[in-house]
């Protein structure tokens, strides 16, 4: 299958404090990959890396076949960031401007806003069930319903890669479930790749294609029913969660 | 008294400047409310006042017109946007801190530059309450170039700005070019700045760029919508403040701040009604 994501022995370091060590890893097409791993476990900083935020001191990373350094094809990629819930509440967009938003790089500066543009935005918002809130205030909804408007905003310009930096924080439990159903149809249906960051171990597991426990280094990569780890780690991981 | 508007020269010259930012400085009072930069606008126009004290001052002294006023002011305006970006950059994690640098350090220029020319009379007080009478022909030129300026670049980065306003880190990942647009946007700010001294003041310039605003994001849904309420009570706000101002012999830079403030206690009724009306629709159809 192709590769859309390679990572191969990668080393970063924050000034004098190593964040990965020798990490590698690979996406592949249509994969739905959840990463996992302790706080300071330098998942977000893999995600910097990969998105080319960052550059790693050694090792290299080719996104869909091409160095990270002369990638150009971003409109294959979409973010959607940890802080992306964190918006200023009192912000007035709708529906319909925020996920108009996903296109602005792909119209760039010259060009105008077209209908053609206006059916791509009205059929993403329709892929997460969100039709009836398209001219509704962002603010007005709930978290979970913000979070699907976020993912409109990714899938808008039709990418290939999506990658999600926890995206079910500050989502009730009830959401998270539809949340991570509406992940796997898009998976499943559209065969879009994912790879999402979460501390979520249990609701990751029942989803996910594919397992990464990153703590600087990869600690397991496979399938999620055969994942297990040390009772001390997944202490760990319990005590971020609660 | 709309026919003096129409009939003398500087009458008109103050309506059309008056209408111009009215549109301009709502507009860009939208994204510098939303991106919370509202003290950055306060602090340019304390800056301002500084280089409308230089240009005096040198005026005094020289006896001839080296460089004009609003000139002045417009220079140290640009000048101390690139400064606060600068000290933005200097400060990451306090951030906030370039607003009181910049703003005190504009008013004490303006204090030395006021003292050295051992005060000035009627033409410094224009400049901080704003007048009727103070936009010459070659002012409105100024003016109209600059809103001319202001309206290109919003069109152009209309849609950049936005997702920047809305969420800085994604417009970063999405490979636009952040930095710069924001650097432009302040340039802009500075610009606009120096255009409305001369109708609103330097006091009260930065409250023309944020009040409609701040009415309009009470009532509106959506940044377009927002958009178009700002400017119309912007301009609301000048045209009314202005002929009051005129017919009460009063600076129209206090009637102009009056009237929008008023506007912003009228959205907040409005919004409350429209927020009730919501709710009893809502009740209705539970109950039915």
């Amino acid at each position: 299958m192709t590769s859309i994501l390679q990572i191969d022995t990668i080393n970063f370091s924050y000034e004098q404090k190593a964040a990965l060590r020798e990490v590698s890893l690979q996406v592949k097409k249509g994969d739905f990959l959840g990463l996992i791993g302790p706080n300071g476990g330098g998942k977000t900083t893999l995600i910097k890396l990969a998105l080319g935020m960052l550059q790693p001191n050694k090792g290299s990373i080719e996104l869909f076949g091409q160095s990270i350094s002369s990638f150009k094809d971003w409109n294959k990629v979409s973010f959607v960031s940890q802080k992306a819930n964190a918006f200023n509440k009192g912000f007035p967009a709708t529906v319909f401007e925020v996920v108009a938003m996903g296109l602005t790089p792909k119209i760039g500066y010259f060009r105008r806003f077209s209908a053609k543009h206006r059916a791509a935005v009205k059929q993403a918002v329709a892929q997460v069930d969100m039709s009836e809130y398209l001219h509704e205030n962002i603010s007005s909804l709930s978290g979970g319903q913000q979070q699907r408007v976020f993912i409109a905003r990714a899938l808008v310009s039709q990418p290939e890669l999506i990658i999600l930096d926890e995206p079910t924080v500050g989502i009730d439990h009830a959401n998270v479930k539809g949340f991570y159903e509406l992940l796997q149809r898009l998976n499943e249906e559209k065969g879009l790749t994912l790879v999402m960051i979460t501390h979520d171990l249990a609701g990751i597991a029942q989803y996910a294609s594919k397992l990464v426990y990153l703590d600087q280094q990869v600690q397991y990569e496979g399938s999620p029913e055969q994942f297990s780890l040390p009772e001390s780690d997944l202490h760990v991981l319990r005590g971020i969660h609660a | 008294m709309i026919a003096d508007f129409l009939q003398f020269e500087f009458l008109r010259n103050t309506l059309y400047t008056g209408l111009l930012i009215g549109l301009i400085a709502p507009l860009l009072g939208c994204f510098i409310v939303v991106r919370r930069l509202s003290l950055i606008a306060d602090a340019l126009s304390h800056v301002t006042l500084a280089g409308i004290a230089f240009g005096l001052l040198l005026e005094k002294k020289l006896a001839t017109p080296v460089i004009s006023p609003f000139y002045a002011g417009l220079g140290f305006s640009v000048l101390a946007s690139l400064l606060i970006e600068k000290l933005r950059n200097m400060f990451r994690n306090f951030q906030e801190i370039a607003i009181p640098i910049i703003l005190s350090g504009g008013v004490g220029l303006s204090v030395i530059f006021i003292s050295l020319a051992n005060g000035f009379t009627t033409d410094l007080f224009s400049y901080l309450f704003g007048s009727v009478s103070a936009v010459s022909s070659e002012d409105l030129r100024v003016i109209v170039i600059i809103s001319v300026i202001v309206l290109l670049v919003i069109g152009v980065l209309y849609k950049q700005l936005l997702v920047l306003s809305f969420d800085e880190e994604h417009a970063r990942v999405s490979g636009l070019h952040a930095k710069a647009i924001h650097f432009i946007f302040m340039l802009l700010v500075a610009l606009v700045i120096a255009a409305s001294i001369r109708i609103v003041g330097v006091l009260l310039v930065s409250a023309l760029m944020t009040i409609p605003v701040a009415a309009a994001i009470r009532l509106a849904k959506g940044f377009k919508q927002a958009m178009v309420l700002a400017i119309i009570f912007g301009e609301t706000s000048v045209i009314v403040g202005l002929f009051s101002g005129y017919y009460f012999e009063i600076p129209p830079g206090g009637t102009i701040v009056v009237v929008s403030i008023l506007i912003l206690l009228l959205s907040f009724i409005v919004q409350k009604l429209l927020l009730a009306n919501k709710r009893k629709t809502a009740f209705e159809k539970g109950v039915s």
